[in-house]
């Protein structure tokens, strides 16, 4: 690869330590490469954003992202996104520049950003995946235990006992005077929606507090332990879809909803985990003097597309 | 965005082949329109069945049946209240407004970080053939949409 095509439009590349390398339209091949690569991931990302549309306006009652997803925390990822975009492109440009240890420190903050970035997604998988449980719940478990009422030995016998507890205010009568929040569950259950003020039009009735949507939660799974033709199963299930609540979890599969939501988040993070690890072994065959400025730049690519990706599937599933 | 400050050099790095245009100012900007973006939802909270004002699941089915899927829009459109109006207005509105500041960014991550912007024509053209084929697959499926939403009842 030591010749240069005699083309008035084809130029060579440094890599950064010496080698040239022969230019198609411009471009270094291992770029142009890299650019042929993205266009693939391009069409990927169509199809799954093309689908995602349909389905979702396809789909009557769709829930408002902002009452179930971590919006702020999110939020916070795209900003750590971005800000690695920055040191991606500031490790190139100090590489460019022939000062390799400024370039290897910011390759190290971009490794830093996008480990991070995953490790937040994680964390927010887990808190949907599995919701932990309310103040509420232990309160229910604590008068089960004092009723001597066991899960293990009659399941059914204990939770609707517990249930009951919860919506006939019974035995709770103390707990519920110290804890608003138990008021307001119970104004959810007996009206359906928090309570608010009779001058308010309803544009501007109360969402669900958190508190009361995961309260709500635990007492719909409590509710489901009924028998099927229980008058307060029905009511409680009635209540739970009209606040969008997911008793059993934000799970993949459970509808439109959270399908698209982890496949589309889901192979985006993949894409972000993969660019932590190539981004390693190019700081690492770096740090050697086994890779250049041009390995720099072509996976700064990847990784600003990973970026660009990510600017719109949280507009469309967070904000929209 | 003033385009001499986007593509004014950075202090520092001066030498190397690469253009380099003030990252930094891009960042900034990226970093104001992510805040514009994420202060639209909060600012215009829409609440519960609000968020569907104009899906199916507010129209008449019987609407549907009879007169087909933009008669039954006309008619839910005209039995809303003002307050219900606000609100799909608002939605709708909010969607452009995010589509817009999505697009903007976007954009600049690719012309000023991808380098698009300088990297010759040849590759923008590369680069505009899955573009365009993107926008439309979006067109395309667009009728399904509005196909499925009857069969919804």
């Amino acid at each position: 690869m030591s010749t240069a095509i005699p083309h008035h439009s084809a130029v060579t590349h440094d890599h950064g330590h010496g080698e040239t390398e022969p230019a198609a339209i411009g471009l270094p091949n291992v770029k142009l490469c890299m650019w042929l690569f993205l266009v693939s991931e391009v069409m990927f990302f169509a199809g799954l954003i093309g689908s995602y549309i349909v389905i979702r306006f396809g789909t009557a009652g769709w829930p408002n992202p902002y009452d179930i997803l971590a919006v702020r925390i999110t939020a916070f990822n795209t900003f750590l996104l971005i800000c690695s975009s920055v040191t991606m492109v500031k490790a190139f440009q100090w590489s460019d520049a022939g000062d390799r240890g400024r370039a290897k420190k910011y390759l190290l903050a971009t490794i830093l950003g996008g480990a991070t970035f995953v490790g937040i997604q994680v964390y927010e998988y887990r808190h949907l995946l599995h919701a932990p449980s309310t103040a509420l719940f232990h309160v229910v478990e604590h008068e089960m235990e004092k009723r001597g009422l066991h899960a293990g030995e009659s399941e059914s016998h204990a939770a609707a006992e517990a249930s009951r507890i919860v919506l006939a205010s019974t035995g709770l009568s103390q707990v519920e005077q110290q804890n608003e929040q138990l008021l307001r569950l119970h104004e959810v259950l007996a009206t359906g929606r928090p309570k608010v003020k009779k001058t308010a039009p309803p544009s501007q009735q109360a969402p669900l507090r958190e508190w009361d949507r995961r309260a709500l939660e635990e007492t719909i799974k409590l509710a489901a332990l009924f028998p099927e033709d229980d008058p307060f199963r029905a009511k409680i299930s009635k209540i739970g879809k009209h606040h969008n609540i997911y008793p059993e979890g934000f799970v993949p599969g459970r509808d439109n909803f959270t399908s698209t939501f982890y496949i589309m988040t889901g192979f985006h993070g993949f894409h972000v985990a993969g660019g932590v690890v190539a981004l390693l072994v190019i700081l690492a065959f770096y740090a050697l003097g086994r890779a250049g400025t041009m390995a720099i730049e072509v996976v700064g690519l990847y990784w600003h597309f990973v970026d660009l990706v990510w600017i719109i599937l949280f507009t469309i599933v967070y904000l929209m | 965005m003033s385009t001499a400050a986007a593509t004014s050099h950075a202090a520092a790095p001066a030498a190397g082949h690469s253009h380099h245009p003030n990252y930094i100012a891009i960042f900034i900007w990226l970093v104001i329109l992510t805040v514009i973006e994420v202060s639209i939802p909060e600012l215009v909270h829409i609440n519960g069945k609000g968020h569907d004002r104009l899906t199916p699941s507010v129209l008449a089915p019987t609407a549907f049946q009879e007169e087909g899927v933009d008669e039954a829009v006309k008619q839910a459109a005209a039995s809303m209240a003002p307050s219900e109006r606000f609100q799909a207005a608002g939605w709708a509105m909010r969607i452009g407004v995010l589509s817009v500041l999505a697009i903007i960014k976007a954009a600049l991550v690719g012309a000023f970080f991808m380098h698009l912007r300088f990297d010759g024509w040849k590759l923008n053209f590369i680069l505009a053939m899955p573009t365009a084929l993107f926008v439309f697959i979006i067109i395309m499926l667009a009728p399904d949409i509005a196909v499925d939403w009857p069969q919804l009842y």
